[in-house]
This record gives structure tokens, sequence and C-alpha cells, in this order.
């Protein structure tokens, strides 16, 4: 399920169920409806703020109802207790809300999905208990529970009988639809959907994964805490029950039958849950059977949701904005602040690198240069330890000995995003493209790395980085251009490209950002001779025009010969030959290493 | 004998019934990969079959809790073949969530057909009498518990390392897609892990519900500290679940008594992190959590 | 009794297609060879076979019936596919491995076949009771198959035996894997990356490339540069 694509630009359909939800809101329908729709506003808030977290970035959380609770009873017990105003009160909220989350979470993002999970399940597990116990009874009234003191701003009343609730409830609906979309599509909710993806390759392209992660369970938790409110005026009473862990589940159920991963499916499964339920004659029970039944069908056959089914019915129709502008093509510009590397023109250095993996040699002190502005290849048999290499440069794997030097600087004990700092970038064997973005968007996590940028622009939504994304748009479109990809196929999902395409789009994205380093690992393997043509005129091009240094691997001798400067050929991890392409390919020992080792049948047949 | 003392000595004991229903989650997770988030509530449900046997159609008690047994037996194969099975290649994730579904709907089915007037107090089976071991006082069930874990445990060990179908369990555990490439039934042998799961599981609620009132939530806490009881032992070891459950118990037991069931709660859940970072793979476990 | 007969082969890794048509057959106690560069699709080759990826084929049959799709019930066809990277069941002895090649298919263990495993690959016999995970390379790659040809299979698929093997190591395994086939009726399919090894020793050599495979019965006859020009 976590599987299931996520949706770009939804937020037409999100301000299309709002605007139903405010023509609702202006009929004149009864106190017992109205009640109804706030709070299925106030748990669409939470599961919006889920979404996120759960949907775009992939990971589960079985604890934001738990967010929900401490932000219903800290605006409460401020307001009542403290006598704080209700601003301040979920202003304050949100802060104490982001604070648990932060601690909460920096053990979390450690973690991997299972203790993930189980840890948020655990956290609601406890909050529960803290909310019905002793120590925070001050505060909490325990058992006994907390009165809502009604609210009004001003000449509105917002008690639960009054008629500004329900706009109160819709206006921070709206403000967390509109919050969340903004992060969903800008470059920080891309990094996310890259961290779906792959964590390794979303580190080699600059992002800080663990910060990130952090970053989306805090938001979510605020989003979450800031529900409290709107859900705390309507029901009037706070008891512990209301807040019972198994809520979170039920939370993400919402999510999950709506749509996850679309920002829309969070309302559609909250209004769906809950205001359904009210046009049922059942009891309580009968309907919490209905609805675990429902969550147990759609992960098993629908994980996509409503949201889902509806997109898939509907694929021709242009939900979405339009296809952002184009804009220009500037050709890419060199990273500002280069300096010329001090070894005298080396790209890369590799002192004496080895790896050991448990007993086995992966790499056995590997040593070579490549030489700014050229073309270095580096083959060998599959299990030779090509891979492990460009790790080990790209700052995936650390060396158990050795150096390698990046212009200049010794980068072996540096992490990913901080070698993409220094103008390194890769593509892999399996080029790891986002498969629910445009080839475009992918291209354009290419420059995730190259320009600093806040959240908080992000979350401020398109009209605030207009600016950059339109830099950034024709950044990525020179890449593609140059990638010698046609645009017709920018606007194409990832997933729909062929392994071809995406192999090249992967190349884009690494050149997208003015790297000056290139490692590509296999660009050409899997392809036919026109393809590997294309991508050998590409690196050629890339070599002339811009004087990228180029480290390939890669397996084929003609495509090594047309392009390579100079060769290295690994065999079980050693270094058993160097130098141009023509004479190394004729060496004896690099023809066994491919060919394999001749046994006679008599040797073998004697034992 | 000091109160914390004492408080440790019947943390052992509850830490054995933790421990069984981490070694039942554990036994599951060998065999299908899944970490079942449902298994407190099958030992509530298989726990209400026998009492309302028992209490509302009079039938004698062993008879009751032989039919809970096929019962909730029966449960766990249910599930699998109705929850897990189909489309089971979604990856672990979807179905641990499918778990977490099933754990929503076993929770409404026991509310809607039996939650009324619940809590309910369990006919007695056992006598309540103490024992005195060691100038410790230890309690019937309590011993009963620790002998049904030593059984419960020895027959899982037979069945795992004498018989061929333990073989091509602890295979399957491996590496199962191997297992499957050299002929092995994935399937039947996951609904018959599932079937050993839901023994496993009524077993449990049987040695609960003596301490506590029946009640369709019963288990809500308990299965967490019994997860955090199977995650401390390792996912991959079975008598490292029963360990695991012993720590749980007397940690909580012991900081119960010194500073009240919140704090002991809070404590397990750090507890909890503190072995996700530092240990992932428990105690004993080897080559766990890579597998999600 | 004709063997494994393949036809017009296709697979795809989502819309990614990596074998576009591929034929190749396997005759009773024939020894059949199929290289390619790496990337051509040697592995997903002997993975669609043996029903562990998706697939679709005009003819894929062994001894005249259609393979099914699952994986455990292509192995209790009687075709057991080694797969790369040798993966043995580290947590269990290697006795243990032989004794799962059988019970997987319903097969029972006893001293006897205990005695041909290791009859066939003796450096396995002062290692019954270890755990298999602590075996090296060479071993473990003689227990994979060891394990495999416990399930008393008529097809043995082997995929890339003499990856991170040295020279004397793949010597000493494709000798045994020889003589227990020859021993046991099976036929072998073994996918690899040493050439020279493979035309040495196969009936028949299969080129994986673009998708599609190219048969040569004459293996053995070609020279150097002829398999140069193919290879590269």
């Amino acid at each position: 399920m976590f599987a299931a694509r996520a949706h770009s630009r939804t937020l037409p359909i999100s301000l299309a169920i709002l605007a139903a939800l405010a023509v609702v809101g202006l009929l004149p329908i009864d106190q017992g409806l109205r009640y109804i729709v706030v709070l299925s506003m106030s748990w669409g808030i939470a599961a919006v703020g889920l979404d996120l977290f759960s949907g775009y970035l992939g990971q589960a959380n079985f604890g934001q109802f738990a967010f929900v609770g401490i932000g219903a009873y800290s605006i409460t017990a401020l307001r009542s207790e403290a006598h704080v105003g209700v601003v301040p009160a979920l202003l304050l909220t949100m802060a104490l809300a982001a604070v648990l989350a932060a601690i909460v979470g920096s053990a979390m993002v450690r973690l991997q999905h299972f203790g993930a999970a189980l840890t948020t399940f655990f956290f609601a597990f406890v909050l529960f208990n803290v909310l019905g116990g002793n120590t925070l009874d001050p505060i909490t009234h325990s058992e006994n529970g907390l009165a809502v003191p009604p609210l009004s701003w001003g000449p509105l009343d917002l008690s639960a009988t009054g008629p500004w609730l329900y706009w109160l409830a819709w206006a921070m609906l709206l403000a967390a639809v509109l919050v969340t979309s903004n992060y969903a599509n800008s470059r920080a909710g891309r990094a996310l959907r890259l961290l779906k993806r792959s964590e390794p390759v979303a580190g080699t392209l600059g992002v800080r994964v663990r910060w990130t992660k952090l970053s989306a369970f805090v938001f979510s938790a605020v989003v979450a805490a800031a529900a409290g409110l709107p859900l705390s005026l309507a029901i009037g009473y706070l008891a512990p029950e209301t807040f019972h862990f198994s809520n979170s589940i039920t939370l993400f159920a919402m999510l999950v039958v709506g749509g996850i991963g679309s920002v829309a499916g969070a309302l559609i499964g909250a209004l769906i849950f809950t205001a359904l339920p009210q046009f049922m004659q059942s009891t309580g029970a009968a309907e919490a059977l209905l609805f675990a039944a429902i969550f147990l069908v759609f992960v098993i056959a629908l994980p996509d949701g409503i949201f889902g089914l509806l997109h898939r019915a509907w694929r021709r129709v242009p939900w979405s904005l339009p296809p952002r502008a184009r804009g220009e093509r500037p050709r890419p510009a060199p990273r500002t602040g280069e300096q010329t590397p001090p070894d005298g023109g080396d790209a890369l250095v590799a002192e004496d690198v080895s790896v050991v993996f448990g007993g086995v040699r992966a790499l056995d002190r590997v040593g070579f240069r490549v030489r700014s502005g050229t073309i270095h290849a580096l083959v060998g048999p599959n299990g030779a330890g090509k891979t492990t290499f460009l790790n080990c440069a790209s700052g995936l794997l650390r060396a158990t000995d050795g150096r390698v030097v990046v212009a200049g600087q010794d980068v072996s004990r540096s992490p990913a995003h901080q070698i993409r700092a220094r103008g390194v970038s890769r593509t892999f064997q399996n080029p790891s493209l986002v498969p629910d973005l445009t080839v475009l968007d992918n291209v354009m996590l290419g420059l995730y790395g190259s320009h600093r940028w806040s959240l908080a622009r992000d979350l401020a939504g398109e009209w605030a980085s207009r600016g950059r994304q339109r830099v950034v748009g024709g950044l990525a479109a020179a890449a593609l251009e140059q990638a010698g990809v046609p645009a017709e196929r920018w606007d194409v999902m990832a997933s729909d490209l062929s392994l071809g395409e995406q192999k090249v789009v992967d190349i884009a994205r690494a050149i997208a950002g003015g790297s000056r380093l290139l490692l590509l690992d296999e660009p050409t393997s899997g392809l036919g001779d026109g393809e590997m043509a294309r991508i050998a005129g590409l690196l050629k091009r890339l070599r002339a025009e811009h004087r990228l240094s180029i480290l390939v691997v890669a397996h084929n001798v003609g495509f090594v010969q047309d392009t390579a400067d100079t060769v290295t050929v690994l065999d079980f991890g050693r270094v058993i030959a160097e130098g141009e392409p023509d004479r190394v390919i004729a060496d004896p020992e690099v023809v066994t290493a491919y060919l394999g080792v001749a046994e006679s049948a008599a040797e073998v047949g004697a034992r | 004998m000091g109160l914390v003392g004492a408080a440790a000595i019947s943390g052992v004991a509850v830490g054995f019934v933790y421990g069984m229903l981490a070694f039942s989650i554990v036994l599951l997770f060998k065999a299908s990969g899944i970490p079942n988030f449902a298994q407190g509530n099958i030992a509530t449900f298989g726990t209400f079959i026998v009492y309302l046997l028992a209490a509302r159609t009079g039938l004698p008690l062993a008879a009751a809790i032989a039919l809970g047994f096929l019962g909730t037996a029966a449960l766990g194969v249910v599930i699998y073949l109705g929850g897990i099975l189909p489309r089971g290649d979604g990856g672990t994730l979807n179905l641990a969530i499918r778990t977490l579904a099933v754990y929503l709907l076993l929770f409404a089915v026991m509310n809607l057909f039996w939650g009324v007037g619940q809590p309910f107090a369990f006919p007695r089976f056992l006598p309540a009498t103490s024992v005195a071991v060691a100038g410790v006082s230890v309690s019937l069930l309590s011993m009963v518990t620790v002998a049904m874990a030593i059984v419960l445990g020895a027959a899982f060990w037979l069945l795992y390392n004498r018989t061929a179908t333990g073989l091509v369990l602890r295979g399957i555990a491996d590496r199962p897609e191997v297992a499957r490439l050299l002929g092995a039934d994935t399937a039947r042998l996951s609904g018959l892990a599932w079937l050993l799961a839901g023994l496993v599981a009524v077993v449990v609620g049987l040695l609960t519900v003596p301490t506590a009132l029946l009640s369709s939530d019963m288990m809500d806490g308990f299965f967490l500290y019994a997860f955090t009881a199977a995650l401390l032992g390792g996912m991959t070891s079975l008598p490292g679940a029963f360990v695991g459950g012993v720590v749980v118990g007397v940690v909580s037991n012991v900081v119960t008594v010194l500073r009240g069931q919140e704090i002991s709660i809070l404590a397990i859940f750090v507890l909890l992190i503190v072995v996700l970072l530092v240990r992932p793979d428990g105690l004993f476990g080897h080559e766990v959590v890579e597998r999600l | 009794m004709t063997g494994l007969e393949v036809t017009g082969l296709r697979a795809a890794y989502g819309s990614a297609v990596v074998l576009s048509s591929v034929d190749l057959s396997v005759r009773p106690g024939e020894v059949v060879g199929l290289v390619g560069r790496n990337g051509a699709g040697k592995t997903t080759t002997l993975r669609a076979i043996s029903g562990a990826i998706p697939r679709s084929a005009e003819g894929l049959s062994f001894d005249g019936a259609s393979l099914p799709a699952r994986p455990n019930r292509v192995a209790r066809r009687g075709v057991i596919h080694v797969p790369e990277g040798r993966m043995v069941l580290r947590s269990l002895t290697v006795e243990e491995n032989l004794a799962f090649g059988a019970a997987a298919v319903g097969r029972t263990f006893g001293a006897a076949d205990r005695g041909r495993a290791v009859a066939w690959f003796p450096p396995l016999r002062p290692l019954l009771g270890r755990r298999a995970g602590l075996l090296s390379g060479g071993e473990q790659q003689m227990l994979a198959i060891a394990r495999g040809l416990m399930a008393g299979p008529r097809l043995l698929m082997v995929d890339e035996m003499s990856l991170g093997l040295s020279p004397r190591a793949v010597r000493e395994v494709l000798g045994a894997v020889l003589a227990a086939c020859r021993e046991r009726g099976v036929s072998l399919l073994m996918v690899d990356q040493n050439l020279r090894l493979l035309t040495a020793h196969c009936h028949r050599l299969y080129v994986l490339a673009g998708g599609v495979t190219t048969c040569y019965e004459d293996a053995a006859g070609r020279s150097d540069e002829f398999w140069r020009s193919v290879y590269f």
C-alpha cells in the first residue's frame, strides 16, 4: 500500500469539496447535522496532516490522533485553567506538539518501517493512559474529564450550539488543505516522495534524510494538534475515552479508504467515516464493524482508495492544473564559487580503497585517477566491485581502508548529501526515479542540492516561490534538452517510461544541478545498440561542451572504446589493468577476466 | 521480601504470559514475515468463545475450552485465508496494516455481539491457592503458566527441530523466496502457522482471565507489551520471546510499585525505543529488521 | 520425455521488457549453457522459467506438460532452480539444508541420500554439522547445488555458479556437478559469465542479446575471436 501512488496538484478537487461544505454550511440544516459535519471537518484536518507523512513520505503513523488529544487537552486546559486567550493557546499548543513530535520523531526516523509504526502506536497508548491517569491530574482531571469552556470571539459565538463554529472548523480545514498541498507539491514534497522511493538515492541528491523525515512528522503532529481546537469546542467535554489509541487506527483507515497520498482523499475519507453513519440507523458497534470491514477490503483490493478509483476512471480528464510553463531554457550554469582542483586537474582520485564485508574483500586496494574533463571507464565482470566503488565515492558506503579524494577534498568519511554539495552526482543501475512524478518533476529533484531554500517558503505556496520555480524549471528543461529527451515526454509519469528512457532521465537528473563530476552506474546495461549510441553521444557532448568529468561503470567493451579516454579494469575487487581502451582491451588478462578460465574436460573429469 | 522483591517475582509470572503471547507473534513472524497486530484480540475472541459456551450454555468447562481451542484455531485460518492470502504480494507493510484492520474488526465484532454487560467475571477453573516455594508465595496460576510455557516451548521445539514440517518452516523463515523455489508450499504452511498462533492465543487468554475481567479490550495494553517482549527477545527467536516477556514483566511490575502505573507504561515505551535503536535484532535474534 | 521446451518466452519488469522472445531447449541428459552481457536478462530467463517472476510464452513445457505459474509447483515437476548468489539457508546446518531440499518437495531424506550428497561433494562431509552461513563461497555453492539435487530433479538450472569463486573452486564445483548429473540422468542448464568454461562443457550454447536467443550447436569448436565479437 505504501507503493500506492501519490498524486500531485490535487488542490482543485480539495477546494471543490470545501466549496460543497461551504454550501452545506449556508443551508438551513439542523443542529445535529451541523455538529456531525464539524466533527468530520475536525477529523479531516488531522487526516490531511497525516496524509503528508503517510501518503507522500510513505511512512506508517498510528499515533496521529494522540496529537489531536494533546491539542484538545492543551488548548482547553490553557483556556480554562490558565485563562489564556484562544489564539495564544492554539499557538502554544502547536509549539508543544512540535516539541513532543520532535522528541518521539528523532528516535522514530532512525528506525525501519515496522519499528516506526509500533513506536507511534505505543505512543498513542502511552498518551491515552497519561490522559486518564494521575500524573497530569491537575491539568486533565484524569477520568473525570475536562469541560471545554464555550468560546466567543468578539461578536462571534463559537460555542457548540452557535452558528460560527462551523465556519471556524471550515476555515481551519481550508488552511490545513492549502498548507499541506503546498508542502506536497513543493521542493520539500518532492524530496519526501523521493525518500519514499529510496532513501540512499535521496541522500545522493542532497536530501538530509533524517531531518526531512522529522520535519514531515512534526508537521503532521502540529496539524493534528490544531484539529483539537474545533473538535474540543464541538464535543464540549473531553474525556480520555475520546482519545483511545484505536482512534489513530480509525484515522488511518479513513485515509486509506479515502485515498492515501492525495490530500483530497483525506477529506473524502473523513467525511465518509463520520458523516455517513448518521444516515444509517445503527448502533456505534455496528458502524465500527462496517468500517473495519470496509478498511480491510480496501487495504486488500483497493489500496489506492476512493480517490484512486476516481482518478483511474477519469484519467483522460485533466484534473490537475495545466502543466507549468516551460519558461526559458538557459544553459546549465556552472556551480558558483568553484575552484580549479589543487591536485593539478584530477576530478577524482582513489587511493588504496578497500572494502571488506564479513570476510569478503569487495574492493582490494583500488587506486586510479580521473583527470578533469575526461571520461574514465570502470569495467569488469559482474561482481568485480564496480558499484561498490561508486557507493564509496558517493557516500553510501564507507571504505574499510584508503581514501577517495574529490576535487582535492577527502570525501571518504562524508555523508552523501555533503558529497553532492561538492559537485558530485551519480546515477544508479536501477534508475530509481519517483514513479508517480513526471519526468520534469523528477529532473527538478536534481536541483534539490543546488540552492538553499526554506521549508517555510515551500509552505507559503507557489506564489512565494514563483521566481525560483521558473529558474529551477528552466534548468531542468535545459538538462532534459541536453540529454535529448523530447519535450512531449516531459509530462509523462516516470512509471510509464521504458528502461532506456528512464536511464536517460536519470542522467538528466544528475546533470541538472550543474555538477562537475558524474558517476554513472551502468548507464547502458539492458539497452539496445541505438540507445547505447545515444548515451555515448550524450557523454561525449557533456565532456566537450561542459568539460564535465565522468566516471562511468560499463560492461560493454564497444561502448568503452567509443567514449572513454582511459579505463580501469577490476576483477575480484582488484585493479588488473589500466590505461587507454584499445591497449587494455587487448590485454590477455583482461580477456581472461571477461571470457573466463578454460578448463579441459580431462582436468575436470579427473578428481 | 520487600515490596519490590514481591513485585519482581510476580513480574516473572506475568512475564511468562507476555512471553507466551510474544511467542505466538514470533511464530507468525518467522513463518510469514508479518507482525500480527491482531494477536491480542484473537486471544480475547477465543476467551469469549469459551466464556459464552461455559457461562451461557451450561456446557462443562472442559468441553467449552476444547471447543474454544477449535474455534480460535479456525479463526486464525479464516483470518489468513480471507485477510492475508488474497493479493498477498503487496509487501509486509500492507500485510501488517491488514492485521490492524483485523484488530479493529475483531474488536467491533466482540462489542456488537457480546459487549452488552461487559466486563464479565470468567468462571473459575483454577483454585486460587498459593504454594510456598523457597519462602515465596507463588500462586497456582503462576505455576500453571510456567508449566504451560514449558510444555508449549517443548512442543514447538520438537515441531521445529525434529519434524520435516518444522524444517521447512525454518527454511521459509530464513529465505522465503528460495524456499518457494525449492518447492515449499508457503501458503499451506503459513495457514498452519496462523492455526498454531490461534491455539497459543487462546491459552494466553485463559491464563489472563483469572486475574482480570473479560472484556473486549482486555488485551490492549497486553499485546503492546507482548510486542515489546518479542522485539526485545529478537523477532526470530522463540525462546527469546519468553526472556523478553520476563524482562518486560519484571520492569513493569517493579516500576509500577515504585512510581505507579503510568510511569511504568512510559518506562516500557522508553525500553521499546531503546531496544529498537540500540539492538534492532534484540537479544537473541538475527537479521531481523532488514526484512521489513 | 522431451525435456525443457521454451518458445517465445517474454518477461518484463513493469514497462521495461527484458525478454521479448526467448527460445531454448534442454533435452534429457544434455548440458546447455546460456550466456550474455551483464543486464541481458540471463537471470531473468531462469526466473521466468521457474515462475519466480510473471511471464508469458508461446510454449513453456517440461516433458510435454506445460509448466505451472507458481515456483513451488514448478519445483515439484522436477525443475529445480539454484539461484544466483548461492542462497544457502544460513541459520540451518549443512545437513539441514540438504534435508530441506528433499522436504520442500515432499521427499524423505535418509542416510542414503546424505551419503550420495557427500560422495558427489566430498568437501561437505566434515561440514555437515556446521551452520551454512559460515561456509566459504565455494562450499556454499556446492551446498546449494547438492541441496537442489536432493529434490530429485530431472532438470537442474544453475545461475552464475562461478560468480565470486576462485578458479580452483570453480573447477571443483563444476566437476562435481557434472558427475552428479551424469550419474542421476539429470539435465543441466547453466547460466554463467565464464564463457570459456561453458564452451568447454556444454553440448549447446545460447547467447542472449536484445531479448532474444541465438543457438550455437558447435560451441566448443569456435575460436576466442569469434566469441569476442559475439560477446563484446
